[in-house]
């Protein structure tokens, strides 16, 4: 008993080396349900029973940090990410590009600076002063011209007095 | 021989000044008066000098008629003077007629009714249309200088009020913004 608290302080420390890793799993192997280990021994079973299901070898840990340490692994993975930082860029710049190269689409309107905006503003009301204005002058011209028409039309009168004189002297009266 | 170099030299020199004066003293009196007052008491001032497309652009956004943004195309400067009677001591009426010298212009129309004084100027251009106006506004508070350069019709000019009168979109727009 004492051999097993020895070895699960090593274990669960991370002191323990493969074989007295084994020789716990021996020794709790042989514990009872009634036992104190009993929780130890349901833990290390089912590392086994995992152990037993995956297909990962003995030499996985190995693998894994030769991996790591090779330095072809860390260039591949490096332009991996140079490439998604270009495409990421690229799809930017197309989108920048977009925006400020097609004049007339629907944000045009948002770019018009504030004071070419109120330029416009002022000038459209100037021109609407100077429209009432013209317009002034062309409705009184406008009266004009219908004055000009009433005196013809005075000027056709005279010519029907001119005839009645005519018709009264033919007539001799 | 160098005492006629000299001559001639001198002579030279002597074009390029009076070419110089005489080409100063041709600056139009317009720019000139605007510059003057722009900055005097009680006086506001606007100049504007739309970049290109911009004039179209903001005429787009207000969702002016065709019409109006083909005439606001093709302006190139606007100054605008205006003095209230109450602040200013000087009426830019009275002002520009006895200051511009109107020997290029073409007098477009005269008005006086009560209180007002309008007298409108034009500078012709090919094809009926005018290359600047000047219109000078004396009112019972106020008196203004409205001075427009860009190739106008004069016509479509008198067209905006009757768009204005149907309560067009415009109008609102413009006085709210």
């Amino acid at each position: 008993m004492k051999k097993i608290d020895e070895l699960l302080e090593k274990y669960f420390k991370g002191e323990s080396s493969m074989e007295e890793e084994q020789i716990l799993m021996n020794l709790l192997a042989e514990a009872n349900s009634s036992d104190k280990y009993i929780n130890e021994k349901i833990m290390f079973e089912y590392f086994n029973s995992e152990k037993s299901r995956n297909d990962i070898s003995d030499d996985f840990d190995e693998k894994i940090l030769k991996a790591i340490n090779s330095n072809n692994t860390i260039r591949v993975d490096f332009r991996r990410k140079l490439h998604r930082i270009i495409n990421i860029a690229a799809v930017i710049a197309m989108i920048i590009g977009i925006y400020f190269f097609f004049p007339y689409n629907n944000e045009q309107s948002a770019q018009i600076s504030q004071e070419d905006y109120k330029g416009y503003v002022e000038t459209y009301n100037a021109l609407a002063k100077a429209s009432k204005y013209i317009n002034q002058v062309n409705q009184n011209l406008a009266k004009l011209e219908v004055i000009d028409e009433s005196l013809e039309q005075l000027d056709k009168m005279s010519y029907v007095e001119y005839y009645n004189n005519y018709v009264y002297e033919f007539l001799g009266e | 021989m160098f005492n006629k170099i000299l001559n001639i030299k001198r002579l030279a020199i002597l074009i390029l000044l009076s070419n110089f004066i005489v080409l100063s003293a041709q600056t139009n009196d317009v720019e000139s008066f605007f510059k003057k007052y722009s900055e005097g008491d009680g006086i506001t001032s606007m100049n504007f000098s739309p970049g290109p497309g911009a004039m179209e652009s903001a005429a787009n956004a207000s969702q002016a008629d065709k019409e109006v943004t083909e005439m606001m195309k093709n302006i190139k400067t606007v100054k605008i003077l205006t003095s209230k009677k109450s602040k200013a001591k000087v009426n830019l009426y009275d002002e520009a007629l006895k200051s511009v010298n109107f020997k290029d212009w073409e007098q477009y129309l005269e008005v006086k009714e009560d209180d007002k004084k309008v007298k409108m100027y034009y500078k012709p251009a090919d094809n009926k249309k005018v290359k600047e106006f000047l219109l000078i506004v004396s009112e019972e508070n106020e008196s203004s200088l409205i001075w427009i350069s860009g190739l106008i019709d004069l016509k479509d000019i008198s067209k905006i009020q009757s768009m204005m009168g149907k309560g067009d979109k415009n109008q609102t727009k413009y006085k709210t913004k």
